[in-house]
Formats: structure tokens, C-alpha cells, sequence
């Protein structure tokens, strides 16, 4: 135990150092940038960077995409208020009450109000992150190629069922992401699989270019697409009223536990965690009709719960391999860039990396507090920048960030082509985070099962049988199942029914 | 571009109108199956490795070819169910949202020519026999991105092109394309193409 006390310390003293200060301020700053700007999402923000930062020192580069994760989820919250559209897609939940607070001209108290949220969620997650990542990284340590071939579809099957409202545009998506993964060479015996003869497939299609097609390019032409936002003025003091913040601080326990909880969830994404702890904030609140105009109560249990699934999401992403959530699937790709595995085995190639996770999101948790408070004002004229003039230059670094990981020209078509399908695709209902998911899981899916197959000598009984591999077996099967329309009316007589029964009697 | 939307509006049995009903989903399905379809030929005639030793269970087209059993079944699904998932109001709107079609398609213009013409060994180097350096492509196409995006607001307020919009479109692309690649290519070691 003081062995672990110790290194801990050891990675907050390196990571409370000036250089790594520095980036780590200059990470969450740029995140609070990209956030702030409606449309373009955290994914893409940590994607340019790992570009920008793919020569620095791992521990450096990493310290700034974490820092940038947080601050653009939190920067996102911002545009929410004083706009009334999301900075991200996680903001949408503090759209309502933030904005309704901001046109009573209370837009500081909002901003504050939601950086204090976001400051309380982030320390809430660090310390489970702290404590869940080791003790599921020795669980996961059993897991074979069956519990793995089953966590990196119940990920995709769960990614398409909670993202958006059409589970099976979701599973498309999902296995659209999954087929796009198996492009290239094949991870068991290097067979080129639907490359047409192309030497550049050979190389399969990327994951930066493809999220910085998916999620840069795409809200770029979304973004442009959209009509502007109108912003509300500042007024008022942005400093929270330490009274308010203390007064719902059983919000922020419960917004935090969930925010935690949904982020365990692989591919469920930051707006999950937000929208179910502003559900629950609205079941237990004494002023449930302040809800969606202006209530304290939701703005706080919105921005607590989507920051604190954060550190919910490196969980699973550092102890399994198995990323969160779109931001933290690329985060997951940088990692490895940098020569570190997430999964299993990070706790005995690198155990001290867990930790340096840890310092970094209370690094990032600390910028996000400095820059809440202090540089608001500042902040807030990048919202007043024209689109016409910000957009191509996002493009022009969209360009870089889709070249730079490989030097290789293929991945700026890959990246521009990947950008118009999710375009049209996302106007259609198809949500990009499945799609994103499958992407990343594909390899460890095509490799557990066939693996797997190899080592049960072609059987699929230890699919089957083993526990982990049932239970998750289920989970999948049920999912699915419940979404068929013939099995949910058949549910709705029964349980009618029963319903109907015991009010008769 | 307007959205070629096939809504319809769904009524109950008493008549009292519901959610509107997306039918384009239809056609989404059925090319969901046609992909599915594809990808499961192509497993299917892909190489099995068999002179490797390698069995039937470890050969490359497997998952592929069950993605695309999944992609046939669950585009059947979307193409074939009978109530289709209703649209809430507030994407109805959204979907509903006439794009600005001449903006998207200047858009996506530039953005097509910058990326297969401009940069690199792209178009422009097959044509010509040499490329543009990174810093002049990415300003010419800053500086037409902005003075064509701002073209609408331009009409709109009544102004015309002045030399003022064309200087500060040249300041914004140049000293977009210097940064770029001075702060890539110089301070953080990046290739540019």
C-alpha cells in the first residue's frame, strides 16, 4: 500500500513540475478553444494534437491530449450557455437550464456554477479512476481471446444501442466501423484483405485520418451547413458562490457517481453520462419545474456527470484496451503511438502509467479551474470569430493532422473521403461514435475470434461456457433481442397485463 | 443542397397524426443489404490459406464475411419494418433544414481541390511536373475559402468585393500558411506534404 502511496506521489511531483505545468495549461487552453467552438468535438481536438505532439516525449504528449480532453468537454459548456448550442455533443444536457440562466442575465453564475461542476465531477472520477483502474486491469488479466472477442463487440453493440435514437442505425454503424477495420493486412497472417490491389490499402485505412475525417471534416460541413447562434452578453461575476456549490453537493456525489458509471460503459460516450445524471438530478430535486429553465440543480448535475465520466472512460480504456468513448478511442491510438498498450498488460509493462493518468487529469482538473475562473472573458472572443475565417483554417489543420502520423498523402484522401460519407450519413441519423468504436475494436475482435477458433480447435462451446463470456454473451443477446419489435410488444401485453391485474384487484 | 426527404406524415387508427415518418430509410436498408452482400462475396472468394495449413476457422474473410451477414440482416430490418423509427420533432426540423446548397457545394469544392489538387504530389503536380510548396497552397485556398463564404453576407448586406475583404482574406491565408508550417514543420518537427 505505501509502495503505491509512493509512486503516486512520484507521478504528481513529476507531473506538478513547470515544463509539464505548461503543456498541460497550454493542452487544456487549447481544448477550451476547440469546445468553445460548436462542432468540433473532442475527438478532434485530441486528434490534431497527437498530431502536434507525436515528436514529444510520451509522457509530455499524452500530459496535453488528457489536458485537452478535459478542457474541451468543459470549454464545450461555454457555447451551451451563452449560445445555446453544445460546444460538444456532452454540453447538450446544461443547453437548457445554462442558456435560461444566461437570458435572466445570469451567465457568470451559469459559467460558474458549471465550472464548479465540472472541477467537482473530474476530482470525483480521478479518485475512482485511482482506485477501479488497477483492480479491473488484475481481473482483465484472465480474460482470454473468448471474453475478448465478446467485451470488443459488447462495446460496438452498446456504443449503437446508447448513441442516438435508432439502435440498429447504430449497430450499422458499428459494423461499418468494424468491416472499415479489416481493410489492409490481416493481424494474424498478414493477408491482404480488400485492398483491390492498392498498395496504399495494404497499409489499411488509419485511425487519425479516418476521426479526423469523421469527426473534423464532417463538422466542418455541418458546421457550416447550420445556421449561427446568437450570444447572449457576460454581465455578471463568473466566481461561484461557495454556499450554492455546498448546497448541492449530494447533485454532484450522485451526477459523479454516474458520470463514473456510464463511463465504464465502453462506447457510450460523454452525453450519456450527462443526460442520465440530469435525469436522476430531476427525479430527487425539490424543483422539478425549474428544470429546463434555469434550474441550478440540472446545470450542476449535467456538467458533473459528463466530466466526471472522463476519467470513467480511461478505465476501461487503460485497464481492457477497450476504449469509453469516441475522445477516448483516439487518446486510447495516441497512447499507442507513443509505446505504451493500454489493456491487460499495462500493469505489468508499464504499472506506473496508471498513475501518471491519474496526475495528469488532476492537472488538467486544476487548469480547467484556473482558466474557469480567471481568463473567462479572454476565453470568450474566440466565440465572436467568424465561421468563414475559422473554418478552412480548420481544414488546413484537419490536412495536417490526417498527414502527419505517417507521411503519407493516401491519408488525406482517406481522411476527405471518410469526412463527405460521415456528412451525409450524420444528416441521416447515423451517429459517428459506433462507427468510431468499430474502427478501433476491429483488430482485437478479428484477432479474439479467430484466436479463439484456433485454440478451441474450430470449437465455439468456450464462447460459450467460460463466465465472463456468458455474461457479456447475454448482455449482447439481450440487448439486441429487446430492441425486435415483435419481442417488446410481447413484453408491453405482459407486463399490461400484470399491471391491468393488479389494479383490478 | 435540399435534402431529398420522403416524409410523410403518419396517422393512427382514430386519425390523429403522429411523429413523421421517415421513408427514405427504405432505401438506406435496402443499401445496407447490396454493401452486406458485397462484403460477404468478397469474404467469401478471398483466400483461405489452405496450402498455409491454415483451417477453415482462421481464415482472413471470416469476421468480414459475418459483418456482412449482420450488414444484410439489420439493413433487412431497417428496410423492411413496418413502423418505421418516428423522428423526433427537433431532427424532423434539422433533417427539414434547407442546406444552403451552393455554400456546401463551395465548400466541398475547395476543400476537393485543395486536398486532391493543391497539396502534395497532387493533381497539380501530375499536370505540371512539380508541387506547390505547403504554405502557398493552404493560403490560396484560405483566401478563396474566405472571400466565397463570405460571398452571401456580402450580398445580403448590399456590399461589394472591396479591395479591404480581398487585403484582410490575403492577410488571414498567408499568415495561415506561413504559421501552419513554420509551427509544424520547424518547432514541432512535423512532415508537411
Amino acid at each position: 500500500m505505501f509502495s503505491g502511496l509512493s509512486n503516486l506521489a512520484h507521478a504528481y511531483y513529476a507531473v506538478f513540475s513547470f515544463p509539464s505545468i505548461i503543456y498541460g495549461l497550454s493542452g487544456a487552453l487549447c481544448g477550451i478553444f476547440v469546445g468553445c467552438l460548436p462542432g468540433l468535438s473532442a475527438t478532434l481536438c485530441i486528434a490534431l494534437l497527437t498530431t502536434l505532439t507525436v515528436r514529444m516525449p510520451a509522457n509530455d504528449a499524452i500530459l496535453v491530449l488528457v489536458c485537452s480532453y478535459v478542457g474541451t468537454l468543459y470549454g464545450g459548456s461555454r457555447s451551451a450557455i451563452l449560445l445555446n448550442i453544445p460546444g460538444t455533443a456532452a454540453n447538450a444536457a446544461s443547453c437548457a437550464d445554462g442558456h435560461a440562466l444566461a437570458l435572466r442575465g445570469e451567465a457568470g453564475r451559469a459559467i460558474g456554477l458549471a465550472t464548479s461542476g465540472a472541477f467537482s465531477g473530474v476530482l470525483f472520477g480521478v479518485i475512482c479512476l485511482a482506485l477501479l483502474t488497477p483492480v479491473l486491469a488484475r481481473v482483465a488479466l484472465s480474460f482470454g481471446s473468448y471474453e475478448f472477442f465478446w467485451l470488443a463487440l459488447f462495446g460496438v453493440v452498446m456504443s449503437g444501442r446508447l448513441v442516438g435514437n435508432d439502435p440498429i442505425k447504430g449497430w450499422l454503424m458499428g459494423m461499418l466501423g468494424l468491416f472499415v477495420a479489416q481493410i489492409g493486412q490481416d493481424g494474424l497472417y498478414a493477408h491482404d484483405r480488400f485492398t483491390f490491389g492498392l498498395d496504399e490499402l495494404s497499409g489499411g485505412i488509419a485511425i487519425i485520418p479516418a476521426l479526423v475525417g469523421a469527426f473534423g471534416f464532417s463538422e466542418i460541413l455541418t458546421t457550416l451547413a447550420n445556421p449561427a447562434g446568437q450570444m447572449v452578453e457576460l454581465r455578471d461575476s463568473v466566481l461561484p458562490r461557495f454556499r450554492e456549490v455546498i448546497h448541492y453537493w449530494q447533485t454532484s456525489l450522485r451526477s459523479g457517481a454516474l458520470g463514473v458509471l456510464t463511463g465504464l460503459l465502453p462506447g457510450v460516450g460523454e452525453d450519456a453520462g450527462a443526460w442520465i445524471s440530469y435525469a436522476a438530478a430531476r427525479m430527487f430535486s425539490k424543483e422539478k419545474d425549474q428544470f429546463g429553465h434555469g434550474s441550478i440543480d440540472g446545470l450542476m448535475a449535467a456538467e458533473t456527470g459528463d466530466m466526471s465520466s472522463i476519467p470513467g472512460h480511461m478505465i476501461p480504456m487503460l485497464s481492457l484496451g477497450v476504449p469509453g468513448s469516441a475522445p477516448s478511442a483516439v487518446l486510447m491510438a495516441a497512447i499507442i503511438i507513443h509505446g505504451i498498450q493500454p489493456g491487460p498488460m499495462l500493469m505489468i509493462d508499464h504499472p506506473e502509467f496508471i498513475l501518471d493518468v491519474v496526475a495528469m487529469t488532476s492537472l488538467a482538473m486544476c487548469s480547467i479551474l484556473v482558466f474557469g475562473l480567471f481568463l473567462v472573458r479572454p476565453l470568450l472572443q474566440v466565440l465572436r470569430v467568424p465561421r468563414a475565417v475559422l473554418m478552412p483554417i480548420i481544414f488546413l489543420l484537419c490536412t495536417i493532422g490526417a498527414f502527419a502520423t505517417a507521411s503519407r498523402l493516401f491519408d488525406i484522401y482517406a481522411m476527405v473521403t471518410i469526412g463527405v460519407i460521415a456528412f451525409f450519413l450524420r444528416r441521416r441519423g447515423y451517429q459517428m461514435a459506433p462507427f468510431v468504436l468499430g474502427l478501433v475494436l476491429g483488430p482485437l475482435l478479428d484477432k479474439s475470434l479467430r484466436r479463439g477458433l484456433v485454440l478451441s480447435d474450430g470449437s465455439l462451446l468456450p464462447f460459450f461456457t467460460r463466465p465472463i463470456s456468458i455474461m457479456l454473451f447475454s448482455a449482447i443477446a439481450l440487448t439486441i433481442v429487446l430492441q425486435m419489435a415483435s419481442v417488446r410488444n410481447a413484453l408491453a401485453r405482459l407486463f399490461g397485463g400484470r399491471k391491468a391485474g393488479l389494479e383490478a384487484k | 443542397m435540399t435534402e431529398q426527404l420522403n416524409m410523410r406524415q403518419a396517422t393512427s387508427g382514430a386519425g390523429t397524426p403522429l411523429a413523421p415518418v421517415d421513408l427514405t430509410d427504405r432505401w438506406e436498408g435496402i443499401a445496407w443489404v447490396i454493401l452486406g452482400t458485397l462484403i460477404l462475396g468478397m469474404s467469401l472468394g478471398m483466400d483461405r490459406l489452405q496450402e498455409q495449413g491454415v483451417a477453415f476457422y482462421g481464415a482472413p474473410g471470416l469476421l468480414p464475411g459475418l459483418l456482412g451477414v449482420a450488414m444484410i440482416l439489420f439493413g433487412s430490418a431497417v428496410a423492411l419494418r413496418r413502423a418505421p423509427i418516428p423522428v423526433s420533432a427537433e431532427e424532423a426540423a434539422q433533417r427539414r433544414y434547407r442546406l444552403q446548397a451552393g455554400r456546401l457545394a463551395a465548400v466541398l469544392g475547395l476543400c476537393l481541390t485543395y486536398s486532391f489538387v493543391l497539396v502534395g504530389r497532387g493533381l497539380f503536380y501530375v499536370v505540371f511536373g512539380f508541387s506547390l510548396p505547403f504554405w502557398f497552397a493552404s493560403a490560396v485556398f484560405v483566401v478563396t475559402a474566405i472571400l466565397v463564404l463570405q460571398h452571401p453576407q456580402r450580398v445580403e448586406s448590399g456590399r461589394k468585393l472591396d479591395a479591404r475583404a480581398i487585403g484582410f482574406a490575403l492577410l488571414i491565408g498567408i499568415s495561415a500558411g506561413v504559421v501552419a508550417t513554420l509551427v509544424f514543420e520547424r518547432f514541432f518537427l512535423v512532415h508537411l506534404p
